[in-house]
């Protein structure tokens, strides 16, 4: 404590009494090959990449400057503003579906009976991987064998036995329902968390003064509720934004580039096309749309472990 | 003293380690089931050069590319990979990223066991880049006991190919299997039905010097468009086999589909789908036009070897093996694939009298779409094409956007 008092005769480098050198510095030897990993795993690739996105390259030869062109193509591309739509309806339809059911099963299940062996049936799907259940549900979509055409056929309704995953837009619309099937539990599991944990008393009170069912739902429970909502909207948000392998499996954005979205967009560009300039730009535009979003994600989840 | 006598034994250990390290090729390929066929066809190259072969198998054809050429401009490039001909290795060639192979093709060809013909699609400015991997002939493959059960056979003829396929249709049989699913499947029938009417014509626009938006093009779709409305192609959504799921191969095998167009590598796909070996039946599509000359469509996937790469010199001692009777022997034996090597026997009655039949029918070999123009049109085309067949009365719409497709590749690449 003296030691820090005396400004006039310490030397800029010397040391606070008890403490080495050496205790300076360990502590940043240990962060030390995290840190490094990030930089090489996570920046090194982020601004290559963003280099790469102002360059045309094709994987060969070298790469040559370009300035903004590969962006001012991309806004003129209509591949590209058609994958742009895919993805706004895919982000959206990530938001609607799963987060709603996933909040309403929550709601329906929390309480009741049997409600373990429900939750449990909602969840399942979520332990498996997207590409996964792709493959699965292409079983289910297949025009001749699947099993939805075949149901169909079987009750009379032939004519609504479809091409479902290469009409447009059905097949866009029968990935989100495969990708909801898949997502519905996750978000349901965090609901629940965020269930649990709200106080009892504000929900007996209001159970009390007479207020059940959707007004206990729409009045106490929700307004509680939110930060989880917030939370869970934010993630799907962005993970809606950037699917990639559920799309690749069923329709490798067919038929012909129809159901792409952003991700699919620059895989084919990057690595079937080999346009890795003009992919870096799309990465780029994934990455800053991304980056809002999570923004805004880690800002709910700080704020709300402050409150904690 | 003693430490510099074990200095010396450590040189000369290290001197003797480096040649049995550089006698070892890598073989990196993207078929993944092809992995124990060239285990065992490079297996004995060990005895015969001196030189281990490893297989190194990717599951995935797009990730398989980008490793592939990632690594090409490095001295850890693969000495032996397997490629696409034509169009396809071009810009590697361009790039000086392979090793020229014409003096591993001259034994060969001087001694009268290798067609000279067989390496043009690896041809550029004279020199060859390749040795053959995969040839396949582009045939109508049909189920035998179905075409008998219907009193039909092979047809000859434009008129009897339409005949066959009426009748099929009126036993309720679809005559031809067509798909998008994978979508490179779309190009299959185009490439055809051009063929067939105008094997001159198909080759100009290949190398764009013919519009899509020609008059022979619209002839083709309205032939195309109207086999479809007349119901003589299966729902372009069937599985052919690109995901895993193979109804296209099943139906032919259960005898609900008459004839499939496709590669002679097919053929185990169908056996393996239930159809005996022996049902298995395949012709060339006649003519449309009966005064064109006999023309078969093939494909031609090479192995090239890296110039950059270490193992390099290693590389060309294992394709002058891979050229040999004995290990095409083994290969034809492992893939029931055309034979290559004039001392090699096919494997199959199918496939021996199909080459019998190419060979002394003087037919002229054409090269296929995927590999005869450039991808940049190829991929975009298929997704045009693809659309074409879920939508038969877009046909107007596909041939301007395939042209502009073409006008933007050769406008940036003048020939």
């Amino acid at each position: 404590m003296t030691a820090t008092l005396d400004h006039t005769a310490a030397p800029l480098i010397r040391r606070p009494a008890g403490r080495p050198l050496r205790q300076l510095v360990v502590p940043y030897l240990y962060v030390l090959p995290a840190a490094l990993f990030v930089a090489a795993f996570l920046l090194y690739p982020m601004v290559l990449t963003a280099w790469r996105s102002l360059t045309h390259f094709d994987g060969i030869s070298d790469p040559t400057f370009a300035g903004l062109d590969n962006f001012r193509d991309l806004f003129a591309d209509p591949h590209f503003l058609l994958s742009l739509r895919n993805t706004v309806i895919w982000t959206v339809a990530a938001v609607i579906f799963p987060v709603t059911l996933g909040l309403v099963f929550a709601l329906a299940f929390s309480r009741v009976r049997w409600g373990g062996f429900f939750k449990t049936v909602i969840y399942l799907p979520a332990t498996i991987s997207a590409a996964a259940a792709g493959i699965l549900f292409s079983f289910v979509f297949n025009y001749d064998n699947g099993i939805l055409n075949m149901i169909l056929r079987g009750i009379g309704l032939s004519g609504l036995a479809s091409r479902w995953l290469f009409d447009v837009p059905t097949n866009t619309f029968a990935m989100i329902a495969t990708y909801t099937w898949q997502q519905t539990g996750l978000n349901m599991m965090l609901f629940l968390v965020g269930l649990q944990g709200l106080p009892p008393e504000p929900i007996e009170a209001a159970k009390i003064e007479g207020c059940t069912g959707w007004n206990l739902v729409r009045r106490i429970i929700l307004p509680m509720l939110m930060p989880y909502v917030v939370i869970t909207t934010l993630l799907a948000i962005v993970n809606g934004f950037k699917v990639f392998d559920l799309i690749w499996v069923m329709t490798q954005g067919g038929p012909g580039r129809a159901s792409e979205t952003l991700a699919v967009t620059m895989y084919r560009e990057g690595f079937i096309l080999f346009k890795q300039g003009y992919s870096a730009a799309i990465a780029v535009v994934i990455s800053v749309v991304a980056l809002a979003f999570s923004y805004f994600y880690l800002r709910s989840v700080l704020e709300q472990e402050a409150r904690q | 003293m003693k430490i510099r006598k074990l200095g010396l034994m450590a040189l000369s250990l290290a001197m003797l380690a480096t040649p049995a390290l550089a006698q070892s090729v890598d073989f990196y390929h993207d078929k993944g089931n092809w992995n124990d066929a060239y285990k065992t066809v490079l297996g004995p190259a060990k005895e015969a050069t001196g030189v281990e072969v490893t297989p190194v198998p990717y599951a995935d054809t797009s990730t398989y590319q980008a490793a592939v050429r990632a690594a090409l401009r490095t001295s850890s490039a693969p000495g032996v990979f397997a490629w696409w001909s034509g169009y396809r290795m071009k810009d590697l060639v361009d790039a000086k990223l392979v090793t020229d192979v014409s003096d591993v093709w001259k034994k060969y060809t001087d001694a009268g066991l290798v067609s000279p013909s067989l390496a043009s699609a690896f041809t550029f400015d004279g020199k060859i880049y390749g040795i053959p991997n995969l040839v396949a002939y582009w045939v109508v493959l049909y189920n035998k006991k179905t075409f008998a059960e219907n009193g039909l056979t092979p047809p000859t003829t434009w008129a009897e190919l339409e005949k066959v396929a009426a009748t099929l249709k009126e036993k309720g049989i679809t005559p031809f299997g067509q798909t998008v699913e994978g979508r490179w499947p779309s190009f299959i029938w185009f490439q055809e039905l051009l063929v067939r009417s105008n094997p001159e014509f198909y080759a100009k626009l290949m190398s764009g010097k013919a519009k899509y938006t020609d008059p022979e093009v619209t002839a083709v779709l309205k032939t195309w468009a109207d086999w479809i409305g007349k119901g003589y192609f299966t729902d372009p959504s069937i599985a052919f086999g690109t995901s895993g799921s193979n109804a296209m191969a099943g139906q032919l095998a259960q005898g609900k589909l008459g004839m499939i167009l496709v590669g002679t590598w097919y053929a185990t796909t169908i056996v393996q789908s239930g159809l005996d070996a022996n049902d298995l039946g395949a012709f060339i599509m006649p003519n449309e036009k009966p005064d064109l000359s006999k023309s078969v469509i093939f494909e031609a996937g090479p192995l090239l070897i890296a110039s950059a790469s270490s193992q390099k010199d290693d590389a060309l001692k294992v394709a002058d093996y891979w050229m040999s009777a004995k290990a095409q022997q083994a290969w034809v034996d492992a893939q029931d694939f055309p034979p290559i090597n004039k001392d090699v026997k096919a494997k199959s009655p199918l496939i021996a009298n199909l080459v019998k039949e190419i060979n002394d029918g003087g037919y002229t070999s054409i090269n296929r779409f995927w590999e005869a123009t450039p991808p940049e049109i190829a991929e975009a085309a298929v997704d045009e094409l693809g659309n074409f067949m879920l939508h038969p009365d877009t046909a107007a719409q596909v041939q301007q956007n395939l042209q502009a497709l073409a006008d933007k590749y050769w406008a940036a690449h003048p020939q």
